[in-house]
């Protein structure tokens, strides 16, 4: 990644040198929790979520796709890519996009591909796929030897060849996992006998330990971000509900909480506090977006219903505004590290995104791009204005 | 130019990009994952330590120095238990199978190679099988998704020979019980019929997608599960849409078992008019890492003899255009294949292997 002015090449702020370790780390002090770049300078996530191609590949939009990039190489180099650079964020933050009506995603990117992206990023592992807006969610025995043979394998595709890139900020995994007990004891007869709670305490563990211990047996340095925790919104497959034991046991498996939920901060708020508190964990916001109506997307869309209405805004200008909020706030938390906005180009089902199907940037790219280019100053400046930050945690 | 098909006088061929003759003898499941075991990885790192340098110097190297033509279906069997014979209406499976190949990955490679289309999610191996309602906008915009995904990459590719659907779908029922819910607790005569309507408007629904996003390559359709059996009415359904009849078969080891699979393939071929990719055969005997993989094969000097005795008659076939190999590097789950755990061939098999091969892809068509 080249470098920008008062940025290293990850997009850490040259402006504090820390300790430089080759990878990225997470770091506490009494100022609160960051992200420290290999070069040793303090990281802000601004990432990027859902990157996929099909959405130039329409029959209105594949003359784009061809005569301005051609192959899937150049429209990483030089559609993503540039695009992110260009708006100063920072980070791949996992590329499945939503591509058909009951919410089937793409795959995800190869190793190689991010890697060669040049780019930082967080990939995401499917160690096991129990998202609960999947139609096909399958749960599987945790104690079970398939369950470690699967992670084994996930392991080799994803961090034997990772394992020493430094752009690699950190493995996620399951988006919105779906913690029913009553779908795990179907097929794990060692839950027999034992009540609820303590069930699927004992499954959230083996979970994370299982997990864990794959990727740590091919990659000992980089951070794990975990599952996408899904927050307290509403999906069209119903409303969602993390339960306290998956913050407590947890902690010992990951480095970040990734929370998956599309609200505004101070909706937020008051939970991320009592889950960040239950884990010890920095937290990594890492899916939600703010939209506005487009040629795809009417104010009325039933997208907006069930309380994600509090996502939508008037205009492109609103939305970009909507962006810089929502970044001051939580970085002011001391805990929030980062977040992953949604969704890079506009496809036919999810309908918003930073591109049109076209490849056509909206307005709010603009005023992002004027935030991200002083990242680490206006984050600064914000918290000096704002009395957000909690007791203690000024960084 | 692409491969295509020839037709004339009763006797297809493959016709490659340059107008020859193209017998595909294709090695499946060439998975690096394989060679990234604890017991192995460091191996792989003095050897390659790239995905590009196990691809230029271990597949390609080795595939040509075996006499093989075509990259196979990649995907490879990863985990999963398979202790017990090939029973495929006993009780289920569930076999984890890796990532396939990126296009960028296949055509890099610059050796003819097959695509797979995964339409549905219907696989005998799949301990988790998800039956589409055909009939749904959201099997068709589905169907969308894959083809503009998917055959963008590959429509001006001269080494892509053609999209392969779905690896063993379960058109007879699968072993979990589950089912396409239109056809859920119809007796077998009444599912037939059904089973025709069900499979027309899959094979329809996909063929048509791909064929707008790339009309120049061929569609290899279902890789059927021959041993299991293939029902009448999805062949019926599927001879207006999808241009190659493939069939996995494994038969066995036997002078009889062979002439079964011919016998077989020739009758399916027979009922279609299509001509025939055997998409997926293979043998194994027991090793140092999988000695729980027995057979009647006791070596792997009786493995390569098979593989003689069982392809070789299928060259003097009108219809009949390839094989594919099933299993390149023996990994913990499989169990088999044409190198050992520690990326060595078994010189007993590739050498035979190596014999037939040079045979069939010089061997002019009857």
């Amino acid at each position: 990644m080249a470098e920008r002015d008062g940025f290293d090449r990850y997009g850490g702020d040259l402006r504090t040198q820390l300790a430089a370790t080759g990878f990225f780390r997470t770091e506490k002090s009494d100022s609160g929790w960051r992200l420290v770049t290999p070069e040793g300078h303090p990281f802000f996530i601004v990432g990027i979520a859902h990157v996929d191609d099909s959405a130039l590949k329409y029959a209105e939009s594949i003359d784009v796709y061809r005569e301005r990039y051609g192959s899937r190489s150049s429209w990483i180099s030089d559609c993503v890519v540039a695009s992110l650079r260009g708006w100063g964020f920072n980070a791949l933050a996992w590329t499945k996009q939503w591509v058909s009506p009951q919410m089937r995603h793409s795959p995800e990117w190869t190793p190689d591909e991010y890697r060669g992206s040049g780019f930082p990023y967080i990939p995401h592992i499917d160690f096991l796929s129990f998202e609960r807006w999947n139609q096909q969610a399958v749960y599987k025995d945790v104690f079970g030897t398939d369950f470690e043979d699967w992670c084994d394998y996930q392991a080799r595709y994803w961090c034997a060849p990772l394992a020493d890139d430094p752009n690699l900020v950190g493995y996620a995994y399951t988006a919105r996992p779906h913690w029913d007990i009553a779908r795990f004891r179907e097929v794990t007869p060692s839950l027999e006998g034992l009540d609820d709670h303590e069930a699927l305490r004992r499954v959230v563990r083996r979970y994370y330990q299982v997990t864990h211990d794959a990727i740590r047996r091919y990659d000992p340095d980089h951070l794990i971000f975990g599952d996408l925790v899904e927050g307290a919104d509403t999906l069209p497959t119903g409303p969602s509900e993390p339960p306290p034991v998956v913050f407590t046991e947890m902690g010992e498996y990951v480095d970040v909480l990734s929370v998956n939920w599309y609200h505004p901060f101070d909706i937020m708020r008051e939970s991320l506090d009592a889950w960040q508190r239950l884990c010890d964990k920095p937290v990594f916001l890492s899916d939600s977006a703010f939209v506005a109506p487009n040629d795809l997307l009417t104010r009325d869309d039933p997208l907006f219903e069930g309380g994600w209405e509090k996502l939508r805004v008037q205009d492109e200008k609103e939305r970009g505004e909507a962006y810089v909020e929502m970044v001051e706030k939580a970085y002011a938390s001391g805990y929030v590290v980062g977040w992953g906005w949604c969704s890079f180009m506009q496809n036919k089902v999810r309908k918003y995104g930073l591109k049109s199907r076209f490849d056509e940037p909206y307005e709010c790219t603009e005023i992002m791009q004027d935030f991200n280019s002083h990242l680490y100053a206006n984050l600064d400046a914000a918290v000096s204005k704002r009395s957000h930050r909690t007791e203690g945690a000024a960084r | 130019m692409t491969f295509r098909l020839s037709h004339s006088d009763g006797a297809w061929t493959l016709v490659d990009p340059q107008g020859e003759p193209f017998v595909s003898v294709g090695l499946n499941h060439v998975d690096e994952t394989n060679l990234k075991y604890t017991h192995n990885h460091d191996l792989w790192k003095q050897r390659y330590g790239s995905r590009r340098s196990w691809i230029a110097d271990g597949v390609v190297e080795d595939l040509r120095s075996w006499g093989f033509n075509t990259i196979g279906w990649t995907q490879e069997y990863v985990t999963g238990g398979w202790g017990e014979a090939l029973d495929w209406f006993g009780a289920p499976i569930d076999l984890g199978h890796s990532l396939p190949w990126s296009a960028a990955d296949l055509i890099s490679s610059g050796m003819p190679y097959v695509v797979q289309i995964r339409v549905s999610e219907i696989e005998d191996w799949n301990g988790h099988p998800w039956f589409p309602d055909v009939y749904s906008e959201e099997f068709d915009a589905y169907c969308e998704y894959l083809a503009r995904s998917i055959c963008v990459d590959h429509v001006d590719s001269e080494n892509l020979i053609g999209y392969f659907l779905v690896d063993i779908p379960a058109w007879l029922p699968h072993a979990s019980g589950a089912d396409f819910a239109i056809l859920r607790g119809l007796d077998e005569r009444s599912r037939n019929i059904k089973l025709y309507d069900v499979a027309y408007r899959y094979y329809e629904t996909i063929t048509r997608h791909i064929r707008a996003a790339d009309p120049n390559h061929l569609v290899l359709g279902d890789r059927y599960n021959g041993n299991k059996g293939i029902p009448g009415a999805v062949l019926t359904a599927m001879k207006h849409f999808v241009d190659v009849l493939s069939v996995q078969y494994f038969p066995e080891p036997t002078a009889e078992g062979r002439q079964e699979m011919v016998r077989r393939l020739r009758a399916w071929h027979e009922y279609t008019g299509k001509p025939v990719l055997l998409a997926d055969v293979g043998n194994w005997t027991p090793t140092t890492l999988n000695p729980h993989r027995t057979s009647a094969l006791e070596s792997q000097a009786a493995r390569g003899a098979d593989y003689i005795a069982a392809l070789e008659p299928l060259l003097a076939e009108p219809w009949f255009l390839g094989w594919h190999w099933c299993g390149y590097v023996e990994n913990t789950a499989r169990g088999w294949g044409l190198k050992d755990p520690w990326d060595e061939p078994y010189a007993d098999v590739v050498t035979p292997i190596r014999e037939l091969n040079a045979r069939a892809t010089r061997l002019p068509r009857p």
